[in-house]
């Protein structure tokens, strides 16, 4: 909804919006995963549905069945944040469907996955993932991605900026993009020192 | 007994379980997630473990008893397991999964049969230690206010 509105109102700023909550759909077939991120999100202080498969997820935006959105549900999420290994439907697979909705695909998505393994994080950048975290997730991993993707404005309140469109938009490729994210994140993994400028070139 | 004396216990116990590698870090940020509005968070997410981990045993159990072994099978329900042992910050437990996992990817049947007793007996032996810990720290709580 906030995505929505921002767009309709081609621009930021207005003194008449209200203050809202990010909400997020997290996705992950784990227990224990779930609880963990659930429990993370709301510490950001974001709403967050939780669900346990692809298909849930789907149908929770109103996109199962190929059908297109008309449940109010999807309008109201601001960020996708699903793990990748599931059966039935990977968060790849999921990734796709989202990106394949031309209501949807503007609905940042981010991958997690416990393993660290640079060709599934490309593949998953090349369809369209926002970002790609490691688990296990860590506090800090959720609050970077919910303050780069949100950002506070005059008179208040927080909206969710989707970075993909900012950036087609204005074709300004150096601001906070998600190479410099992930490429902090699988070198930091791999034990190498390095040095990212603000702009986010190496 | 005695507040100050209940809080050393848990102080003590809680530093040894992190020395001695039972415990890691995801397990600190589990205990920082815990606060007023979620006071038994650390309880709740170790319970969901012990509930998930029940079936994954179960499931491996079953999986390694089969003619022929589904090494595929094996992977992905090891591959489960380590995964909320890793959430947990269950070091050990961890550890032996990823043993596991090499004798599963090398399809050595009698690898894996030999691996997961050790995963069962870490698995065990944290969950005891766990169950004594957050025990104390419970008993530690009640005491602060009486």
């Amino acid at each position: 909804m906030a995505v929505r509105r921002a767009e309709e109102m081609g621009g930021y700023g207005h003194s008449d919006f209200e203050t809202e909550e990010v909400h997020v759909l997290a996705v992950d077939d784990s227990l224990v995963d779930r609880k963990v991120i659930e429990r993370l999100l709301k510490n950001t202080s974001c709403k967050v549905t939780a669900v346990d498969s692809g298909r849930r997820a789907l149908q929770f935006l109103g996109l199962d069945d190929d059908k297109e959105a008309n449940g109010f549900n999807g309008l109201k999420v601001g960020l996708i944040i699903t793990d990748y290994s599931m059966p039935r439907m990977t968060g790849y697979e999921l990734l796709s469907k989202v990106m394949e909705s031309s209501v949807f695909r503007e609905i940042p998505v981010v991958i997690m996955s416990s393993e660290n393994i640079i060709t599934r994080i490309d593949r998953c950048l090349e369809e369209g993932a926002e970002d790609f975290i490691v688990k296990p997730v860590k506090l800090s991993d959720v609050k970077r991605i919910i303050d780069y993707m949100t950002a506070d404005f005059v008179g208040g309140g927080r909206r969710v900026i989707n970075k993909r469109k900012l950036r087609d938009d204005s074709g300004d490729r150096s601001s906070l993009s998600p190479p410099y994210t992930i490429i902090s994140i699988f070198i930091v993994n791999t034990g190498f020192s390095h040095q990212t400028s603000q702009n986010g070139k190496l | 007994m005695n507040r100050n004396r209940l809080q050393h216990q848990v102080a003590c116990m809680r530093k040894s379980l992190f020395d001695q590698g039972y415990l890691d870090e995801p397990f600190i940020q589990l205990e920082e997630l815990q606060d007023d509005a979620n006071p038994n968070f650390v309880q709740e997410i170790v319970t969901l473990f012990y509930t998930d981990s029940a079936r994954l045993i179960q499931n491996i159990e079953h999986a390694l008893n089969s003619r022929p072994i589904d090494f595929n099978k094996l992977d992905d329900y090891m591959h489960q397991f380590k995964g909320s042992s890793s959430s947990i910050g269950a070091k050990k437990v961890t550890n032996e999964c990823t043993v596991f996992r090499e004798y599963c990817s090398a399809e050595n049947a009698e690898g894996c049969i030999r691996s997961f007793q050790q995963v069962k007996q870490e698995y065990a032996i944290l969950r005891r230690k766990l169950e004594v810990y957050l025990q104390m720290v419970g008993q530690a709580a009640v005491s602060q206010t009486a």
